[in-house]
């Protein structure tokens, strides 16, 4: 019996290789390029210019790298002047419990 | 019915002058494209597909290849894309096959095990290289490709068993070379361990 993984590799791969090497490819027929094309003419012609969706997918992945970067920069900050926004709720009640609104609070 | 559309010199060009052609709206001129290239998806999807498959599988590449046929870009040529998607389709159709478990995993059977006991004992090189059996080999090779991951499966076949460097594969799959590389190591550590314990009675 083989112990060492090298030695199984160097009897296996050979023969692993050769198997697949030997695989015939499947020759496709006249029915089955009628099937596609069939297939083809269904669907819709290409209309030449990009569907809105596509214009849209393509300006929004260019603001991917800026995106990312401030939802970075805000963590930081958060992180940084220690906001909890729980806390800061209860305090702007804790103030003024009487007339707490919340649009008040937020100086509108 | 290949018509007009087959009229210039080198592939490369006539290919491109096709593609613009269908992208106007001339469908028709698929064809000639179709007929190009079709002994070439049909040898890779045959590669990595079970054959009954593999018209099914590379109907799906031609039809995937016309619907992004807008995002060919000119950076290669049509042969090289088409490569990569027949490849991704082979990929997708092993990804839906292991969701879906729709296939049995091809099983071994008790003649291909014998064999690869003989295999595995104590012959010399020379000798289990005379005695290849292409039927038992590829046996053994369906159903140890069967027991990996349709990731594991694609690059292992690709890397060693094709022979592709890790940068051709990693344009093939559309993934990086890290990630191809990571994935070539595991799956080469995984089928040998499977195929090491095989003949201590785990065939299927």
């Amino acid at each position: 019996m083989m112990d060492s993984f090298t030695e199984l590799e160097q009897r296996f791969y050979p023969l692993l290789r050769k198997a697949y090497q030997g695989r015939k490819p499947v020759p496709v027929g006249e029915e089955w390029k009628r099937s596609v094309l069939r297939h083809i003419r269904s669907l819709e012609p290409f209309s030449g210019q990009p569907s809105l969706w596509e214009l849209f997918g393509n300006v929004v992945w260019r603001f991917a790298p800026v995106t990312c970067a401030l939802i970075l920069m805000v963590c930081v900050g958060t992180a940084s002047i220690d906001f909890v926004p729980e806390y800061e709720m209860a305090k702007v009640y804790l103030d003024n419990p009487v007339e707490f609104s919340l649009l008040r609070s937020l100086g509108i | 019915m290949p018509n007009d559309c087959s009229n210039s010199q080198s592939w490369d060009s006539k290919d491109l002058e096709i593609i613009h052609r269908v992208l106007r709206g001339d469908v028709n001129c698929y064809e000639v494209l179709l007929d190009r290239h079709k002994a070439h998806v049909a040898t890779i999807v045959s590669n990595h597909v079970p054959r009954e498959q593999v018209e099914e599988v590379a109907h799906d590449v031609f039809v995937n290849a016309y619907l992004s046929l807008a995002t060919f870009k000119n950076k290669t040529t049509f042969r090289l894309w088409l490569s990569a998607i027949a490849v991704r389709t082979c990929y997708n159709y092993w990804r839906k096959i292991y969701r879906s478990r729709e296939l049995p995993l091809s099983s071994l059977e008790d003649e291909d095990q014998d064999w690869l006991n003989n295999v595995i004992s104590d012959q010399s090189q020379e000798t289990i290289e005379e005695d290849v059996d292409k039927k038992n080999a590829q046996a053994l090779l369906g159903w140890a490709l069967d027991q990996l991951s349709p990731e594991e499966r694609m690059v292992l076949e690709l890397i060693h068993l094709e022979g592709c460097s890790v940068r051709e594969a990693a344009a093939l799959l559309g993934w990086s070379s890290a990630n191809v590389k990571v994935r070539a190591y595991r799956s080469r550590k995984k089928i040998l361990k499977i195929l090491q314990s095989l003949p201590k009675g785990h065939g299927r």
